[in-house]
């Protein structure tokens, strides 16, 4: 767009809004127009939802899973006396913990905060690692399933955390890979399918 | 094998379609019309990246925001890439997220003048012709480079930083594993690569030329037993890379070395012998693409031809026919081509003629 059909502040707002993720550039900007249409009163409910945001909503105390933190400091799932606290587990971020949790689950979570990656600047001072590692150490704590990216830098946090936490009488585990449900095997991607083969199944 | 090109706003080309069919076709006209870039754009279609440049903003024609290719393979398969700021791939009319799983389809080998490299440059030079085959030849071998190349960077900048043991050892066990899957991928093939080599440079060197070609691998390993030992190899080289920040020890380290009479032809041999070996090479490589499992393959032959004398170009062009299909780029249409029945398509700035007849 133009500089001379957006204001200053319009354009702030769309910078704002680019960070998002899934947001690109040129979508923020109709976003940022789209706001323009909303009536005041609205605009100001906005506005107070996002300036309640960092004071209403912290991450918890255990997992790192975003809560209430007006309920307490601790998330649904670890307040919950019905999950599984024997079971933990790893994920890198919450977006990653929805479809585990979807799926039926009733273990407890913990949440990263990201991989590692040197590269990136990610270390293992920059994720939740000791906080796992304590929580791993506890009697009630069987096995640590770590469900992180099955990239390169996944698989080597899962290996870090495989050393940081291991010890007699505590299960490791990993997430399968393999044909997703419902998949058409014609179009299987030749690594997925090399995975479901080498991993296969007693029929 | 490809039957149709399509090409809108590649290098010097505005739109251009062209019917392909087996066998041997020659690209003719002066220079700066668009030959390469018509063997150039194949290329891209089977490799996503291009044997002239490393920049892909050069290969999209001036101005526009993005190119397309489109190629129709002779089972009446479609597929197709689009390049711009992102890229999108399509194959049988279905997007296609792995840009491994796209490279599955062609097989395209080029040969050009810049294959000097090949024989006279660095060892990089030689292990990068090793991966571009081994990953035509398997999209595991290529899933295993990424990997292993990954891997490799993290552990660098790891080193770099100083970091204690515990940091290093998670993409050690990587880099072993993805390294083992290299160096076994590379053992299987080198003796058919080899026994093509030498049977390539028969044909091309004089009779009687002493020249071999060896894999050398970095890290010495008995079969199945790669893994163990690059885990050993990277604990042990650990001192020594920190000092240096970077990691000396496995297949990234691997030479392909071409020997004439036993010694480095890169630093023993002639241009001539030099330009000859990096062309058997190629045609090695071409020839174990020619497999059930492999695609292709598509040779693409940039006047490479200008470089033999004319016995010698005879015999080159000759064996060519050996190949399912072959464009040539010259400036004119070698005699022995035109008598074989070669087809002949006019490249004139960006637009293309076939000749009548066709």
């Amino acid at each position: 767009m133009s500089r001379e059909l957006q204001p200053e502040a319009l354009r702030r707002l769309a910078e704002s809004l680019s960070r998002l993720p899934g947001l690109g550039r040129r979508s923020a900007e109709r976003a940022a127009l789209a706001l323009l249409d909303w009536k005041p009163d609205e605009l100001k409910q906005l506005a107070e939802r996002l300036a309640s945001l960092s004071e209403d909503v912290g991450n918890c105390r255990l997992c790192f899973l975003p809560t209430d933190l007006r309920k307490g400091e601790l998330c649904p799932v670890c307040a919950d006396p019905r999950r599984d606290r024997s079971l933990i587990c790893v994920v890198e971020s919450v977006s990653m913990a929805v479809p585990i949790e979807k799926s039926g689950y009733r273990g407890c979570y913990h949440v990263l905060g990201g991989k590692l990656s040197p590269l990136d600047g990610v270390g293992p001072g920059q994720l939740h690692l000791e906080s796992l590692r304590q929580r791993s150490a506890e009697a009630e704590c069987r096995e640590v399933l770590l469900a992180t990216s099955t990239d390169i830098e996944g698989q080597a946090t899962a290996a870090y955390i495989a050393e940081l936490c291991a010890r007699p009488g505590l299960t490791l585990s990993r997430l399968a890979q393999g044909i997703p449900i419902g998949a058409d095997l014609s179009h299987t991607d030749s690594a997925s399918m090399a995975m479901a083969i080498a991993r296969r199944n007693q029929f | 094998m490809l039957t149709r090109l399509e090409i809108r706003d590649f290098r010097c080309f505005g739109e251009a379609q062209l019917e392909l069919s087996p066998g041997i076709t020659v690209f003719e006209g002066a220079n700066g019309q668009g030959k390469t870039s018509l063997l150039e754009a194949v290329f891209f279609l089977g490799l996503l990246r291009s044997f002239r440049t490393g920049d892909l903003r050069l290969l999209k024609r001036w101005k526009c925001p993005s190119f397309l290719l489109r190629g129709r393979l002779d089972d009446g398969q479609e597929i197709a890439v689009e390049q711009g700021a992102e890229r999108r791939l399509r194959a049988a009319g279905q997007a296609v997220g792995r840009s491994s799983d796209f490279v599955r389809y062609l097989g395209p080998v080029a040969l050009s003048p810049e294959d000097i490299r090949l024989a006279k440059g660095p060892a990089a030079e030689r292990r990068q012709f090793l991966d571009i085959l081994g990953s035509q030849l398997s999209a595991a071998t290529l899933g295993a480079l990424r990997d292993y190349d990954k891997a490799l960077r993290q552990r660098n900048q790891l080193l770099r930083l100083q970091a204690p043991d515990a940091q290093l050892r998670p993409w050690e066990g990587l880099l072993a594993r993805s390294g083992a899957a290299v160096m076994q991928a590379r053992a299987a093939f080198f003796p058919d690569l080899r026994a093509a080599f030498l049977d390539a440079a028969a044909a091309l060197f004089p009779a009687g030329t002493p020249l071999d070609l060896k894999l050398v691998p970095a890290v010495s390993a008995a079969p199945g037993g790669e893994e163990e030992s690059l885990i050993l190899a990277l604990e042990e080289a650990r001192p020594r890379d920190r000092e240096l920040g970077s990691t000396a020890a496995g297949p990234h380290r691997d030479e392909l070395a071409i020997l004439l009479q036993g010694r480095s032809l890169s630093s023993h041999g002639s241009e001539g012998q030099c330009r000859l070996a990096a062309i058997a090479l190629r045609l090695a490589a071409a020839e174990l693409l020619i497999s059930p499992e492999a695609p292709g393959p598509i040779l693409l032959v940039d006047d490479v031809t200008g470089e033999l004398d004319s016995q010698r170009r005879d015999v080159f062009l000759q064996r060519l026919s050996r190949f399912p299909q072959v464009f040539i780029a010259c400036t004119e249409c070698p005699a022995i081509l035109r008598d074989g029945g070669a087809r002949i398509v006019q490249v004139e700035g960006g637009r293309l003629v076939q000749n009548a007849g066709d």
